[in-house]
């Protein structure tokens, strides 16, 4: 079943085309990857299908209708976005910043504070932060950064979560504990989840779909082990690499070279 | 950052929740929001006791400080209390809106905005004071759009507001410079105006201020979860269903009401939105459902207090509080400066 689709999406920053007639459907309940080179369009496309980006001609619809027509907050309550790399105000509490989470929930005099209050922790145990809830954002190691900011995302209750490279920055292990706290998402709750990943490794590893963004437009879709070939490497990364099958039967990829051109 | 730390570690140990921790805090600045309005009509060039001044408030006492107090003390405190409370609430929310630490009304400009259109009705209509504030409005917003439009490329940078506020400050600044001195004689105490005083500032005043007053403070508060939002920044902000260009707007728009309001009755009187809101957040963290009740208060007390000292330290002569406020603001913005950009 298809959840979010474009339709002849094509999106302007400051009258210079980023994407051009992007046409894709993202199934319910599965993993997405979206990788392409640096400036290809990835975390436009993306922004794009959360309703950031204004300045869009086509359409993005989810479940079947226009995200347009959703108010602002409605839609808050379906989709929710990490952008890559954002910034807290030094004073806040892991806590705090996840409860910001159900502001799409809350109204000038009406909140529901109790199924507030669960939800908070729903979210904080699923991303394994409930122990340092009262320490300040400020104070935390990378991964646990990223995963206070993907709680605060889950307390919006979404049936989408868009990710803009959730793994960058991390050091290897805390790598893995982000994509398995991911993962477990689409496993146990079906959230379906759309990223951007910068390693072509984990989305081959974690990834059910994959779509590959070239030149303002979708260059490959499909499944990630028979997508993922040494031709499109080369074609869209303009990399040579050797693709190796490790001991669970998974492809691996290891970069080689760049193509010369002559 | 630190400290804080340890403030909040030590809250668990006395089992307090943090909610509690701030609740208590904006108890005891309300008390020393009272003390500071008690002590203000308390002290001057006649000092006249606490017990004597309930009295006079309760209306049972009828002679010479019955006069001073209804007819000097009183109205000088609450319009010092008002500026006090409006300068910090809209130092706060800019803070916010702006994306910087430093925004504060008159730094940023929006006082001088607010300053030459106020300057401007006092020359034209002198007699129609009522006129001021939503001049003064006027200008504010004005200024507040320039800025907007000067820092604007691709998004808002903390250091081009600043600097686009300095320029847009120190250009209305001159234009209000050359009113005073071409009308010097349509406008009294001009000096005093320039670097905002309180010196005979009277029940009039009071009336210009406190309606204004009461708005600005109640579409503050109604916004202070938008702000909460606002502050993680535009995109997460979005995100969670905020409409940002709105709030920014409408947010703007209050802080430019209140900064207007301030100057309309005391003229250029800079850095408390600045000071107040950060010894605020000091304390009581950046959650504006409780930073904007206690930049309230404290604003009270600082300004209330700066003027009693501006009165009695050198009597007989009276310093402009602004004189005060800036001895005190401009290390403050320094430090600031050097901690947070």
């Amino acid at each position: 079943m298809t959840i979010m689709k474009t339709q002849d999406l094509t999106v302007k920053i400051q009258h210079k085309e980023i994407l051009t007639k992007i046409n894709l459907s993202f199934a319910a309940g599965r993993t997405t990857a979206i990788i392409g080179p640096n400036g290809s369009g990835k975390s436009t496309l993306l922004k794009a299908l959360a309703g950031l980006n204004n300045n869009i001609t086509g359409q993005v619809l989810f479940e079947n209708r226009d995200i347009k027509e959703f108010s602002k907050k409605k839609l808050a309550r379906n989709l929710a976005i990490l952008p890559q790399d954002p910034s807290v105000p030094a004073d806040l509490t892991v806590g705090e910043l996840v409860q910001y989470g159900r502001f799409p929930y809350q109204q000038w005099f009406a909140r529901n504070e109790k199924e507030d209050q669960q939800c908070v922790e729903w979210a904080m145990q699923q991303t394994q932060i409930e122990a340092f809830k009262d320490r300040l954002v400020t104070t935390l190691s990378g991964g646990e950064r990223q995963r206070t900011w993907i709680a605060m995302a889950l307390a919006q209750n979404p049936k989408v979560l868009l990710l803009d490279e959730p793994t960058t920055y991390l050091d290897i292990a805390h790598q893995l504990e982000v994509m398995q706290i991911i993962d477990s998402l689409t496993q146990k709750y079906k959230i379906t989840i759309i990223m951007v990943l910068h390693d072509i490794n984990q989305a081959l590893q974690y990834a059910n779909d994959l779509v590959v963004i070239k030149d303002q437009s979708v260059f490959a879709q499909g499944y990630p082990q028979t997508v993922l070939t040494a031709k499109l490497l080369e074609n869209v990364f303009g990399v040579t690499a050797d693709f190796f099958t490790n001991h669970l039967g998974n492809k691996v990829l290891v970069p080689i070279s760049l193509v010369k051109t002559e | 950052m630190q400290s804080k730390q340890s403030v909040k570690a030590k809250n668990k140990k006395f089992g307090m929740s943090i909610n509690m921790w701030r609740i208590l805090v904006l108890l005891v600045f309300a008390f020393f929001a009272v003390g500071a309005v008690v002590l203000s009509l308390m002290l001057g060039s006649v000092a006249i006791s606490w017990q004597e001044i309930l009295q006079v408030l309760f209306g049972q006492n009828v002679g010479i400080h019955d006069q001073i107090i209804w007819n000097i003390r009183l109205p000088r405190t609450i319009v010092a209390a008002l500026v006090g409370m409006n300068l910090s609430l809209a130092g706060a929310i800019l803070q916010a809106v702006m994306k910087n630490p430093l925004a504060d009304p008159h730094i940023i400009g929006i006082s001088s905005g607010a300053g030459l259109t106020g300057v401007l009705i006092m020359i034209l209509y002198p007699h129609m004071e009522y006129l001021i504030t939503p001049a003064a409005f006027i200008g504010a917003m004005g200024a507040a759009i320039c800025i907007y439009i000067l820092a604007w490329k691709g998004g808002i940078r903390p250091i081009r507001v600043i600097l686009a506020g300095v320029a847009v400050s120190a250009f209305l600044g001159s234009g209000i410079s050359a009113l005073m001195i071409f009308y010097s004689d349509r406008v009294s105490g001009a000096l005093m105006w320039l670097v905002g005083g309180l010196s005979a500032r009277s029940w009039p005043h009071v009336e210009i201020i406190l309606p204004y007053a009461i708005a600005g403070m109640i579409f503050a508060f109604l916004g202070s979860r938008q702000l909460n939002i606002l502050q993680l920044g535009d995109e997460i902000a979005r995100g969670l269903g905020l409409h940002v260009e709105v709030t920014r707007i409408v947010m703007t728009a209050v802080a430019a009401l209140l900064a207007a309001s301030a100057v309309a009755v005391v003229g250029l009187l800079g850095f408390v939105g600045l000071i107040v809101p950060h010894a605020a957040r000091l304390i009581i963290g950046s959650d504006y459902r409780f930073l904007l009740p206690a930049a309230a208060l404290l604003g009270m007390s600082v300004v209330t207090i700066s003027d009693t000292f501006a009165r009695i330290a050198f009597a007989p002569i009276e310093l402009p509080v602004g004189i005060i406020m800036a001895f005190i603001g401009a290390p403050f913005f320094l430090f600031l400066l050097r901690r947070e950009l």
